[in-house]
């Protein structure tokens, strides 16, 4: 045959691709077969398929054809069916350069450590050598009688043999290194049922691995782990069958692993001191048939030794997995063993159940709750058997130390202040002392380390605040700790001693800033928050006392002593009394203060809670600096503007809705002198005709007017401040005179122009009937606009500003009508 | 007097939410993350930087690109009457005189 024949077997036994792949479905099954070896050498790392076959299949098939006969032996017919010839014998010609190619492959371990020891440099060994190198090393192995293959390594090869293919039936063989007669021998078995074929080829398999794995433990399958060597052997020696023993643990449904729990876990202790009686013994029934247990595992055994321990589906007993095993039982040991099994089926679901959580907790945590319940024994017994104090002790042993760390009353009297720590500690150590008649020695040790972690915690504690700060050498700055107690300060800014140098030191700071934004909003913030205080103060005012109650009288002074500070305390913060500087740009502090709508509210406020003096005085102030007043300063008519900005205007309102009021109530109870002196103040300190451009400076004007008018009209004026007042009168008049055009609103048609008429009338009212007529000729162009503007209003508008109008004329006795 | 006035400076500014204090009712300009900024009257506030601000207008800075991959910022303003703004966005809060 030629290399035609070759060439249409190899498409064949690639065919299934992937990891359907039988060992000798691969190009280069030496790769296989190191791969498989591999996992018990420490370089299976670097063992890949990939690495391994270096592409010779594939070149045979185009270029090397010619050279098939002297490969295979002159045109020999099949693959398999071949004799295998010499030429073949790739063991027997490696051997002979075996000793060559075992140096060569120490000296390239020796040169890439990492690298994978199978394929050897190709430049020094020929290629053919270089495909052998892992064939000879696996067959090596292989040959020596002790050597047991690996059960997990060959599983994937088992598998394969559930396909009815004959090659892979050649595998076990191959690997034994088996003559050709027994190769032959193995085909012709082939045929006949596998049962009857394979029983003497794999019994001896198994056995041998079992009895190895006894005698080494660690070596144990997977199944087996959980069961002693000793027990093992003594069953083994019993005579029960080893398959039935291998068999027991699968039948545990699959999350039931017992060698992936930890030994120690309490639970699985449990289960396994529940397990052996049932699990491990087998069942009387079984043990008077031991020849026929182990045939009949053994049929099946290929598959389920290697596939059993690692945990595959067994819902039920291997046993059953083979209809005709219960048929060879009799019926009675057909019932027992059912009933057996639902027995052992419902014990291992409950044993599922219960090790649903293994595994969930450290042995840390299994401690942690150990101590914790141990703690609770040693409380629960000191409770029955001991005094309150103990036992309220070691009942709620964080509350009691929580309340000691309080500084609760002390359960006990001979306690030492402060020292809870030690106290605690002494008390309890005592008292597991004194009842050492309790049977609790882990307990006590246990309590030891609880005393031992909280005189631990306590010294740390107490060792900390020592050191508030730590400076690492070399290290910019400073590391401060922190506790709930004394917080770590964000900014440490060393705050003057009240000492002589840091008055001295501030003092400079404060009458430069006085007037600086941010002073202003400090002495409004302070100003607000004695406010607040005067205001809670007056809540908490206690009743009028009675005259003999002492008591009552004493916390009254108290009460009006406290007022009385804070009163004096908000008036330095308004800064009331501050020097009036003449000639400065920076306003005075208090009139800064009125600049800002905050301060502007608290006048109300503030109105109520000081004295007649003190209101006169801020009158006073106000007075002095309207200029300066910012209602006043800023509200100047700017040419080319109707009217001040919104903000102005805004505040404007402001003052005359917060202020004014304020002022006007004081005004309209001052007497008379006061008034006058308020006028006087008005023409000396302040450009009255700037003033009376604005709203709030008329409004002032208009106040002082009306007041001297309305204490005209009651007739409480005496003769002498009369003669002053007039004075001052017409002083403010002839000032005025030449500007009352100007007082208005620039354009006749802008907002609202009632204030002005508000004054005019005061001024009329007051003006003598000289003064009255210069009144009128002033404004008189300013009233005929008006009227002839109201025409052009909606009647309601129109009435108003006529109104407004009329104000000022009814005060001179004249009437918008008589303009008609 | 050089006492009084110790007793009247001293408790005002000891921490730095004083510092907020003394804009209270005033204008404010308040930075929060997301590029948005504030400007509003502030009402109140407290430790935590939780604002109640009146008279807001609110800027949302909006990076977008256009075709050319070119970034442009817009802007989105908004105003509100009264806002509450919750501390945890504040980045810096700055009187607005």
């Amino acid at each position: 045959m030629s290399f035609f024949g070759f060439d249409t077997t190899l498409p064949r036994d690639r065919a299934p691709p992937g990891d359907q792949r039988g060992i000798f479905d691969t190009p280069d099954p030496f790769a296989e077969v190191a791969r498989a070896r591999g996992q018990g050498y420490d370089n299976d790392d670097a063992i890949d398929f990939e690495d391994t076959y270096d592409g010779l299949g594939d070149q045979l098939d185009e270029t090397q054809d010619a050279f098939n006969d002297d490969t295979f032996g002159g045109g020999g017919g099949n693959f398999e069916a071949a004799p295998v010839g010499k030429d073949f014998d790739f063991f027997g010609q490696t051997a002979q350069v075996a000793d060559a190619i075992g140096e060569e492959q120490i000296r390239y371990s020796l040169q890439k450590p990492k690298g994978p020891v199978v394929g050897p440099p190709s430049e020094t060994v020929p290629p053919t050598f270089a495909e052998q190198q892992p064939k000879r090393t696996g067959y090596e192995k292989y040959s020596d009688p002790g050597y047991i293959p690996d059960l997990q390594a060959k599983s994937s090869i088992w598998t394969m043999q559930k396909q009815p293919e004959p090659v892979p039936q050649l595998i076990p063989q191959a690997r034994k290194m088996m003559s050709l007669e027994e190769v032959e021998a193995q085909l012709r078995h082939h045929g006949v049922p596998p049962s009857l074929g394979q029983h003497p080829v794999s019994l001896p398999q198994s056995m041998p691995e079992l009895s190895q794995s006894l005698q080494r433990p660690p070596g144990l399958p997977e199944g087996m782990a959980q069961l002693p060597p000793e027990f093992l052997q003594a069953q083994f020696a019993k005579g029960v069958p080893p398959a039935q023993l291998m068999h027991q643990p699968p039948m545990a449904p699959e999350p039931f692993h017992f060698p992936a729990h930890a030994p120690n876990a309490p639970l699985h202790m449990l289960q396994n001191a529940n397990l052996p009686p049932q699990h491990m013994v087998p069942p009387p029934q079984r043990q008077p048939m031991p020849p026929q247990a182990p045939r009949q595992h053994q049929q099946p055994a290929q598959p389920a030794v290697s596939q059993g321990p690692r945990g595959a589906n067994n819902n039920s007993l291997p046993l059953i997995t083979n209809p005709h095993q219960l048929m060879n039982l009799t019926e009675d040991q057909r019932i027992a063993y059912l009933m057996e099994d639902a027995k052992r089926a419902k014990r291992n679901h409950k044993i599922f159940l219960l090790s649903k959580g293994n595994g969930l907790m450290t042995p840390q945590d299994k401690n942690f709750i150990t101590r914790i319940q141990l703690q609770q024994l040693v409380a629960a017994a000191g409770n029955t058997g001991n005094g309150d104090l103990e036992a309220i002790l070691s009942e709620d042993f964080y509350y009691q130390v929580y309340s000691q760390i309080r500084g609760a009353p002390r359960q006990h009297p001979h306690q030492p202040l402060g020292h809870f720590a030690q106290t605690y500690l002494l008390q309890t150590g005592n008292r597991l002392g004194g009842h050492g008649r309790r049977q609790v020695q882990s307990a006590d040790n246990h309590m030891q380390r609880m005393q031992q972690q909280v005189q631990r915690a306590v010294e740390a504690a107490k060792a900390k605040p020592k050191n508030k700060q730590l400076i690492i050498e070399g290290s910019l700055g400073k590391i401060s700790f922190s506790n709930a107690k004394t917080p770590k300060p964000m900014l440490s800014i060393k705050r003057p001693e009240s000492s002589e140098g840091g008055k001295t030191a501030k003092k400079p700071h404060t009458e430069l800033s006085l007037s600086d934004r941010k002073s202003i909003l400090t002495n409004i913030e302070s100003a607000y928050g004695t406010l607040m205080e005067m205001e809670d103060m007056e809540r908490t005012m206690p009743p009028p006392p009675e005259e003999d109650d002492a008591e009552a009288i004493q916390h009254h002074m108290e009460w009006r002593q406290g007022v009385r500070s804070l009163n004096q305390k908000l008036w330095q913060q308004l800064k009331v009394m501050e020097p009036i500087v003449s000639n400065t740009n920076t306003p005075h502090p208090f009139i800064a203060f009125l600049s800002y709508p905050k301060g502007k509210k608290a006048i109300p406020r503030i109105f109520r809670h000081i004295d007649q003096e003190q209101r006169v005085t801020i009158l006073t102030m106000i007075v002095v600096n309207l200029d300066t007043l910012d209602v006043v300063r800023l509200a100047q008519p700017v040419p080319g503007e109707t009217q001040p900005s919104l903000a102005v205007r805004e505040a404007i309102d402001l003052f005359s809705q917060a202020v004014m009021p304020s002022l006007l109530g004081y005004v309209n109870e001052a007497p008379f002198s006061i008034i006058i002196g308020l006028l006087g103040l008005v023409i000396a300190q302040t450009q009255v005709q700037t003033v009376a451009k604005t709203r709030i400076g008329l409004g002032i004007l208009t106040m002082l007017l009306s007041r001297a008018e309305i204490v005209k009209e009651a007739g409480q004026a005496s003769e002498r401040d009369w003669q002053q007042w007039v004075e001052k009168f017409n002083e403010v008049f002839d000032t005025l005179e030449p500007t009352f055009g100007d007082i208005f609103p620039s354009a006749i048609n802008t907002g609202d122009d009632m204030y002005v008429w508000q004054f005019l009338a005061a001024v009329g009212i007051g003006a003598s009937p000289e003064q009255q007529q210069r009144l009128v000729i002033a404004v008189k162009d300013r009233v005929m606009e008006t009227v002839t503007y109201s025409k052009t209003l909606p009647a309601e508008m129109a009435s108003q500003r006529l109104g407004n109008v009329n104000l000022f004329m009814r005060a001179i006795g004249l009437d918008v009508e008589l303009l008609g | 007097m050089a006492d009084s006035e110790d007793t009247g400076a001293a408790p005002s500014v000891s921490e730095p939410l004083d510092l907020v204090r003394l804009s209270l009712n005033e204008m404010v300009f308040v930075k929060l993350r997301g590029d948005r900024e504030l400007k509003g009257r502030l009402h109140a506030y407290d430790s935590h930087c939780n604002l109640v601000l009146g008279e807001v207008e609110e800027s949302i800075f909006v990076v977008e690109e256009d075709e050319n991959e070119e970034e442009t910022i817009r802007t989105i303003k908004k105003q509100e009457e009264m806002l509450f703004v919750r501390g945890d966005s504040v980045v810096l809060i700055s009187p607005q005189a």
